[in-house]
């Protein structure tokens, strides 16, 4: 019932961002995809909500390329794909965070070698605030004194727009926060490289889905929320951020995101089960092949996400081998 | 003939009862079941942990205690940045060797060696030292109880941050270990006290954190000889002299096992990442145990108590349950939901009780039969809105309207029923001498609509020049600067309105049957004995009807407090513990809903998730059986409609 109503939440959320992700353009050196035969039967993902929406298209174009091919999609959280990778109920387990330390052992345990972690996207957080916000930019050092309650960054709590440099009718104002709910990726990647693993106020409004925080930051002046640049809509603006506070800030957008600078990016991953040495599976392999193509990559940029680039898609290609 | 037609409804009697028995009878069943299939996945939290001596201690297990390590020197490699050693010299001192490995863009690498004695002044003799996992902070303990504490991680030699007199008992410190984070710190001493610290910030002395008892941990009667920390979670191995080891964990402040050596342990070590504890004693002896402790964080303090965590001031009720990396403290108290799942119900109830209640009354009692037709199906329809739609309405379209007319609803909470008042007192004269007013008796309300709306209308005009002059133009703001009180857009206020509006029908619904169903004669003696139709309504159909109209409420109450879909969309699901209107609450029923996809199977977070659900299930099965019981009461007293 949650599921179904934030998904058609994104849904309707999508379609609205869709025109205003389309102007990423997919490296034009992407290796097209080209079909092969032989390729049959059943192929199952089971792992993150942020990349549910992806695989589903991908699953869509994929098996307009091989209707033999049966796929089941289903996500329920990146933690959920280690324990379905290990128990073998699904071939695919995409995660929008890396693998923690002991889901890896549990694997290692399991198969006698490490999974093998493909990127598959490119994913920018954004700090997003209200279109009226006269804010030009902030620094994580500040993003962590207005949402954290124990500071690990070390500044003193922002709670007003004020204290955070903006002047006006807004600058009295407290700071209203917004944030992803804790079983989200999103969260914890927020939480690991903003707050350096402290702890979120009391007072940040959890909600269950990424449109659900732009929609929140959108209807309330005060505000400010992070979620995947994906979801902005024109009621938001994504704060171009620093590093530390005084340096130099770079927007979110795909340039900064490719060359590093922008200090919220992350890569969005499918870990697949791989023998060193033996090939995997022909329909998990081609799979990944077209999720990677460039075709792949156009879906990517219809979901709102950053597409790899040609690079860094053929050395992800390179694990599959 | 007849007695067969008697005998055959008899049979269908039977029969008809038999399958409303049975049916009862599963709803029973099921409901029973249902409990314990959510307490049989909670039931293993409160399992006890245990240690299983495995039988030889093989190869890589005897190598991780081969050092026998003499305490006076520690090193800690930084992986790819190199590596840091301290040794404790002869003369109470402390030296720190760093190596420091910088590479470039191009991969060239320049290591940077650097070597420092800290030449701080100590308060007595350092009898042990830690350091950091990540090389970053220096702990000592001396002879005398104080602990001292340095900070190595920037690029010149190490600074001195903290000499605190930790025992004023002046008891030698035996051992001291960082908690897994590098946050707490372990601390044994000569009294067989085992005692976690770490840095809290003083009042008035700004942001300067101080070392500061924060656990007290089981120990022993005998001095520690040794703390090993989990590389797995917060629990910590102590060690005395004799070799008794106990497993305590740090927040839950839990003894998880006691284990015996019967042998001084001079080396000690995890395996497996703190699945195995390896310890060898002299001679080389070494025993290996397999450790089973799934889930050492729960115990009653730290689901239903204060806890002072690590990074916070003070010990508080924190729900914030998981986090990306493994070296986090996961904050689990109940009472937040607890009390955001009451303060929920109680506010909707507050609104909804008054409106659905008179309401049912007035259409049971006042209203043409014809109006009744049509106005009781239309509350009806309102319950079968789903409550996805009006979570979505209240959280996306309410609350920003709430947000920018605040001051107009509180006008109008004041100002509709004075003018209502004046309404019918304006009305009165006319309702009895004429015509019209004659004719409009049971369709009284239709004429009061537009005296509600007008006056909103008029709120919301005058709440601009009122906000305007009294509250410097701005009521939020005003709240905030005078009285300290923050408005959320997402409130108590909008749930109270949203859940109230779902509770309405039913309550409405149940209270009007009830009322409508008190037999016509009863209320047909009282008006004929002269009572008026309010007198009538109010000391004769209410009473006969109130066990029916008392469970109208409560089923009303139990559908807010399990209230999931609004409860999640329309607030924003911030785990404060604070009575005020103006802020958000998460209820347990929307806190299972946001974290359980993402719960890890079977794991700790999983399992509180359905402890809380058995919380949720015993808290409304003790409101509707109190309710009953009183229900039964009721209508012992006053009547049986």
């Amino acid at each position: 019932m949650l599921k179904k109503s934030v998904l058609a939440l994104c849904a309707t959320l999508c379609i609205a961002t869709a025109a205003h992700a389309e102007k990423v353009k997919v490296d034009a050196k992407l290796p097209a995809y080209k079909a092969t035969s032989g390729v049959s039967g059943n192929l199952s993902s089971i792992g993150s909500d942020t990349l549910n929406n992806l695989m589903t298209y991908w699953a869509e174009g994929f098996k307009k390329k091989y209707p033999n091919v049966n796929i089941q999609i289903e996500g329920k959280g990146s933690s959920t794909a280690p324990p379905a990778l290990i128990a073998g109920t699904a071939q695919l387990g995409p995660m929008s965070r890396p693998m923690k330390g002991k889901e890896i052992e549990d694997f290692e345990k399991k198969y006698g070698y490490k999974p093998t972690k493909i990127g598959v996207a490119l994913d920018s957080l954004a700090v997003f605030v209200n279109k009226d916000n006269p804010i030009k930019s902030l620094s994580l050092d500040e993003v962590d004194a207005i949402f954290s309650k124990t500071r690990k960054r070390g500044l003193p709590e922002i709670t007003t727009w004020q204290q955070a440099g903006v002047t006006g009718s807004l600058a009295a104002k407290p700071i209203s926060l917004f944030g992803r709910n804790s079983a989200s990726g999103t969260y914890g990647y927020f939480k690991e490289h903003t707050l350096k693993n402290g702890d979120y106020k009391n007072t940040v409004k959890e909600q269950p889905g990424s449109a659900s925080v732009v929609e929140g930051v959108a209807k309330d002046i005060a505000a400010i929320g992070y979620s995947g640049i994906g979801y902005a809509t024109s009621g938001v603006k994504a704060v171009p951020l620093s590093d530390k506070k005084g340096g130099t800030v770079f927007e979110a957008n795909y340039a900064n995101v490719l060359s590093g600078k922008y200090p919220l990016a992350r890569m969005l991953y499918v870990y697949v089960a791989k023998k060193p040495g033996e090939p995997m599976p022909k329909v998990v392999e081609e799979f990944l092949k077209y999720a990677l193509s460039k075709e792949g990559q156009q879906i990517v940029v219809k979901d709102g996400y950053d597409p790899l680039p040609a690079a860094t898609a053929a050395e992800q290609l390179k694990a599959l081998k | 003939m007849a007695s067969s037609i008697v005998d055959k409804s008899r049979r269908n009697d039977r029969l008809a009862a038999l399958i409303i028995k049975s049916g009862g009878l599963f709803v029973i069943v099921a409901v029973i079941g249902i409990l314990f299939l959510i307490a049989k996945v909670s039931v293993p939290l409160f399992y006890s942990p245990t240690a299983e001596k495995l039988a030889e201690v093989t190869g890589d297990l005897q190598t991780l205690v081969a050092e026998n390590s003499t305490g006076i020197v520690q090193t800690r490699e930084l992986g790819e940045n190199g590596s840091i050693r301290v040794q404790l010299l002869s003369g109470n001192q402390l030296e720190v060797q760093r190596q420091l490995v910088e590479k470039d863009v191009l991969g060239n690498e320049k290591t940077t060696r650097q070597q420092y004695r800290l030449n701080d002044p100590l308060p007595g003799t350092i009898t042990t030292f830690w350091l950091g996992r990540k090389g970053q902070s220096l702990y000592a303990g001396t002879d005398n109880g104080w602990l001292m504490r340095w900070d190595l991680s920037g690029d010149g030699e190490g600074r001195l941050l903290d000499t605190v007199e930790a025992f004023k008992d002046h008891r030698r410190i035996t051992a001291l270990a960082t908690v897994l984070g590098d946050y707490s710190l372990a601390v044994g001493d000569e009294k067989g006290q085992v005692t976690t610290w770490m840095p809290v910030s003083k009042a008035g002395s700004g942001e300067n954190k101080q070392l500061a008892l924060i656990h007290q941990l089981p120990g022993f009667t005998q001095p520690v000889s040794r703390i090993l920390a989990s590389p797995r979670d917060k629990s910590l191995a102590v060690f005395d002299k004799q070799g008794t080891i106990k497993m305590v964990h740090m927040t839950s402040e839990r003894l998880l096992l006691e284990l015996k050596t019967g042998m001084p342990v001079v080396a000690a070590a995890f395996a497996d990442r703190g699945r195995k504890l390896v310890v060898s004693g002299p001679e080389g002896k070494a025993i290996a145990w397999k450790l089973s402790i799934p889930h050492p964080e729960v115990s009653f303090s730290t689901l239903f108590g204060k806890v002072w965590y690590e990074g916070y001031d003070k010990p508080e009720y924190v729900w914030q349950s998981s986090a990306a990396t493994d070296d986090f403290e996961p904050k689990i108290s109940l009472m937040p939901l607890v009390f955001g799942t009451f303060k929920a119900t109680l506010f909707a109830m507050l609104f909804a009780i008054p409106l659905a209640l008179m309401g049912a009354i007035y259409t049971s009692q006042f209203m043409s039969p014809t109006l009744k037709g049509r106005i009781k199906p239309a509350v009806e329809i309102m319950a079968a809105v789903p409550s996805v739609v009006i979570g979505f309405l209240a959280g996306l379209w309410l609350a920003p309207l709430m947000d920018e007319h605040i001051l107009a609803l509180f006008l109008s909470m004041v100002m509709v029923p004075v003018m209502l008042l004046i309404a019918i007192f304006a009305w009165r004269p006319l309702a009895e001498n004429t015509n019209f007013g004659r004719r409009l008796k049971g369709y009284e309300f239709l004429g009061m609509l537009p005296v509600i709306l007008i006056t909103i209308w008029l709120s919301w005009k005058l709440a601009i020049p009122l906000e305007a002059s009294l509250f410097g133009g701005d009521l939020k703001q005003w709240l905030y600067a005078v009285l300290g009180v923050r408005y959320d857009q997402r409130n108590s206020i909008i749930i109270a309105i949203a859940l109230g509006f779902a509770v309405i029908p039913i309550i409405f619904t149940i209270a009007e049957d009830a009322l409508s169903n008190v037999p016509r004669n009863l209320s047909a003696a009282s008006l004929a004995l002269g009572a008026s139709r309010w007198q009538t309504a109010w000391r004769v159909v209410l009473p006969s009807a109130l066990p029916g109209v008392f469970s109208a409420i409560m089923i009303g109450f139990g559908r807010a407090v399990g209230e999931t879909m609004i409860v999640l969309m329309a607030t924003g699901n911030t785990p404060i513990m604070s009575w005020s209107l103006f802020n958000g609450l998460r209820s347990l029923s929307a806190n299972i809903a946001v974290e359980i996809p993402e719960a890890p199977l079977f794991g700790t977070l999983y399992r509180t998730l359905f402890l809380s659900a058995v919380l949720l299930f015993m808290l409304t099965f003790i409101i509707n059986t109190a309710a009953e019981l009183l229900r039964q009461r009721f209508r012992k007293k006053y009547g049986r409609y």
